[in-house]
């Protein structure tokens, strides 16, 4: 309780009081005295009932604060519904502060509860931001009780805390028609008997067998001629296709699908690392490739790598942005063209235009040439540009067909590339399938990670029956791609969702 | 019967954090269904007013109980007895007083607040105790101990003050003691945690456990 505060309607009755005395003392007369006194024990009276009426209140108030039903995350907004109940109705009128805590943002007007006299109930949802992470504990309830003449503030109820945990991708779920997958880059043991140093077995020695090979020890312990047999040794050389392109940046702040690929991304780098696996990365987006590491084995390529997969943002979706970071020269009827206005980004120019002359030519560069050559006026531009007259068969590929641009690209300058990792979603599946299917043909395995959009659109579980379909049409698509010999997929998104889309199908099944 | 025109003009400075409508609602209610207490008190009020000086005296009772209409009973208390003093320059004679401040005293137990409502008694002995003590200390400054009448007047209202402040504290004390005495010990409890599901804290007022930060606000009042 904060103690009682009288309101003007008091002051200025104890202010009647204290004329009328001095009105008596003045005319000397003690007439107007009686009248004081009286006055004062109307005002006596009055803030005893008030404080008997508080009390019997108090005693039948009952407030409750629902908290969140489930951890909190920063920046989430939750809704906490207030509730004042009477068991009986009370002449005051309640005022009634929810207290959030000081860190959560809300209307707090919203977050008063106002009781009229002789109302018995009230209720107020009031939706709270939570900017803060950590754990915030509720002031306690204030209730404000007035009758007109006098205010009582009493400060009470429990003070529960709310954890605000960390935005980020949360529930990761890697594996394939919703089961789990333990391990989504996993070890690449041969199971095969070869050169190496790690001993494997020791059998018995076959004719064929290299006499050096035999190993004496186990010969003279068996009696027979024995042969000891190694692990044999292999290194994968893997390269990371990551697509960040403008569909990759769906889903809630900090946890798009890109985020929720980035985990997989950094925890398959990691693995390479750990096995010596040279590693290597292309990053396309919408207009082209951003960045492109050979596959290696360096300390400084896994280095670079990681970076690079920290660095990585979704294209923009305000191609505004984009055309205002290529250069100046170029004339407006090119800019206006949709596939270079959005190629490139702020931070990371297009690797093509930085690519050395010497390498091999590519698609990619040939149509950085063809763009260079545009609008040059130079007698040798002049001379080159019918060489290019295809630039702009080559630029429409490029926009259709960026992910196979770059993987094809990168598995032609290396071409012992065993492995290709690729992290995408299924906005595009044609343009996916005949990604894998080239990789396939390079002689390369091929992983996919998708993010299905069904799983990260902010509303996409409102309709659950739609989203059920919508996943049973990604379903069909990743059981597809991994039936492909030496191809998997796997389906990367946020198990809680992933739960209630595969109840949900499940039940629309129990019921056909 | 209402002091509706009072309760508007007195919300619209009242600095009190309730909406201007409730405290109007609130403070323009007297406890319903007792017109005719408050008719009778009226009517005593106009007889002893008459008993006092005649023909005046009903006009200026009826005038009192005009303004007892249209403001509050302090009100009408002050004006009358403001009248008073101009119908009998010459003074009042012991049993015209007595009648008169009986009337009053009427009209204060007839108009009681609506937070009475649920303890007439306790409202009406509030006020006889009250008027009581402050009357009886005013008499005994000025008519047992012969004090000039200023000692009387402060006496009364040092005594109004006290009062009010005594109150006050009743209310720090009883009021908040008893809510927490009732409640449990304070602190969080696991069970308030965000991570279960089924959690929603509930706080009963009378039976939580006392705010921490209070306790020093009680200490400082």
């Amino acid at each position: 309780m904060n103690g009682m505060r009288p309101t003007r309607v008091l002051w200025s009755r104890l202010s009647l009081a204290g004329f009328l005395a001095a009105f008596a003392v003045v005319i000397d007369r003690p007439l107007p005295l009686a009248g004081a006194v009286l006055v004062g024990a109307w005002i006596l009276a009055s803030q005893y009932s008030f404080l008997a009426a508080l009390e019997r209140t108090t005693c039948r108030l009952s407030i409750t604060r629902g908290l969140p039903s489930a951890t909190v995350h920063a920046g989430e907004s939750t809704p906490i519904p207030i509730a004042a109940t009477l068991a009986e109705p009370t002449p005051l009128s309640l005022e009634i502060d929810a207290g959030l805590p000081t860190a959560a943002t809300a209307d707090r007007d919203a977050a008063t509860l106002t009781l009229e006299p002789d109302a018995t109930a009230a209720t107020a949802t009031v939706s709270v931001t939570w900017p803060v992470v950590g754990r915030h504990r509720f002031d306690a309830a204030r209730v404000t009780a007035t009758d007109g003449r006098f205010v009582e503030m009493v400060a009470t109820g429990e003070r529960p805390t709310v954890s605000v945990a960390s935005r980020g991708p949360r529930r990761l779920h890697v594996g394939e028609g919703g089961d789990r997958l333990a391990s989504p880059y996993g070890a690449h043991a041969l199971r095969r008997s070869g050169r190496g140093i790690e001993p494997a077995e020791i059998r018995e020695h076959v004719p064929g067998d290299a006499a050096k090979r035999i190993d004496w020890n186990a010969t003279a312990r068996f009696a027979t001629p024995h042969v000891r047999e190694y692990e044999t040794e292999t290194t994968r050389r893997t390269l990371l296709v990551v697509d960040h392109g403008r569909s990759l940046s769906t889903g809630p702040p900090a946890a798009t699908k890109l985020e929720y690929l980035r985990e997989v991304m950094l925890a398959t780098a990691d693995r390479a690392r750990e096995l010596d696996d040279p590693l290597g990365l292309v990053a396309v987006d919408d207009g082209g490739v951003t960045s492109r590491l050979k596959p290696a084995a360096t300390t400084g390529t896994y280095a670079a790598v990681r970076r690079e997969l920290l660095a990585i943002e979704p294209t923009p979706s305000d191609p505004t942005a984009r055309r205002a970071a290529e250069p100046p020269a170029r004339p407006p009827t090119q800019a206006a063209d949709g596939g270079r206005a959005e190629r490139g980004r702020a931070s990371a120019p297009p690797v093509e235009h930085s690519s050395s002359v010497h390498e091999r030519p590519t698609r990619a560069t040939a149509r950085g040439s063809a763009w260079d050559l545009e609008g040059d006026t130079d007698p040798f531009a002049e001379t080159l540009r019918p060489f290019y007259a295809d630039a702009q068969r080559y630029r429409r590929l490029a926009r259709e067909r960026v992910l196979f641009d770059a993987v094809e690209t990168a598995l032609t300058a290396t071409p012992s590339t065993s492995l290709v990792v690729v992290f995408t979603d299924d906005s595009d599946p044609a343009a996916l399938r005949e990604t894998v299917s080239m990789a396939r043909a390079n002689d390369a395995a091929v992983t996919v990670f998708l993010a299905p959009t069904v799983l990260y659109e902010p509303g996409g579980l409102a309709d659950i029956e739609r989203a059920a379909d919508r996943y049973r049409e990604f379903e069909a698509f990743r059981r597809d791609l991994g039936r492909l010999d030496r191809v998997r997929a796997f389906e990367v998104g946020p198990g809680d969702r992933l739960a209630t889309v595969l109840e949900a199908g499940r039940e629309r099944g129990d019921r056909r | 019967m209402s002091d509706r025109q009072s309760g508007a003009a007195e919300t619209g400075a009242d600095d009190a954090p309730g909406s201007r409508r409730t405290v109007r609602a609130i403070v323009a209610d007297r406890v319903p269904d007792r017109t005719v207490p408050r008719l009778l008190a009226l009517a005593a009020l106009v007889a002893a007013f008459t008993h006092a000086a005649g023909r005046p005296g009903a006009v200026a009772g009826i005038a009192t109980a005009a303004v007892w209409d249209a403001l509050e009973t302090p009100s009408a208390i002050g004006v009358g007895h403001v009248a008073l003093v101009g119908l009998v320059p010459a003074g009042i004679d012991p049993v015209s007083f007595a009648l008169l401040e009986a009337g009053f005293v009427a009209l204060v137990l007839a108009s009681a607040p609506r937070t009475a409502r649920d303890a007439r008694i306790g409202h009406a002995a509030a006020a006889l105790v009250s008027a009581g003590g402050l009357g009886g200390l005013a008499w005994a400054v000025l008519g047992l101990g012969g004090r000039p009448l200023w000692m009387a007047a402060v006496a009364s209202l040092a005594a109004l003050a006290g009062g009010v402040y005594g109150l006050h504290r009743y209310g720090l004390v009883f009021v908040r003691d008893r809510a927490g005495r009732d409640r449990p010990d304070s602190g969080p409890r696991p069970s308030e945690s965000t991570a279960n599901p089924s959690t929603a804290a509930t706080d009963r007022v009378g039976s939580s456990p006392p705010d921490p930060d209070s306790t020093s606000d009680a200490d400082t009042h």
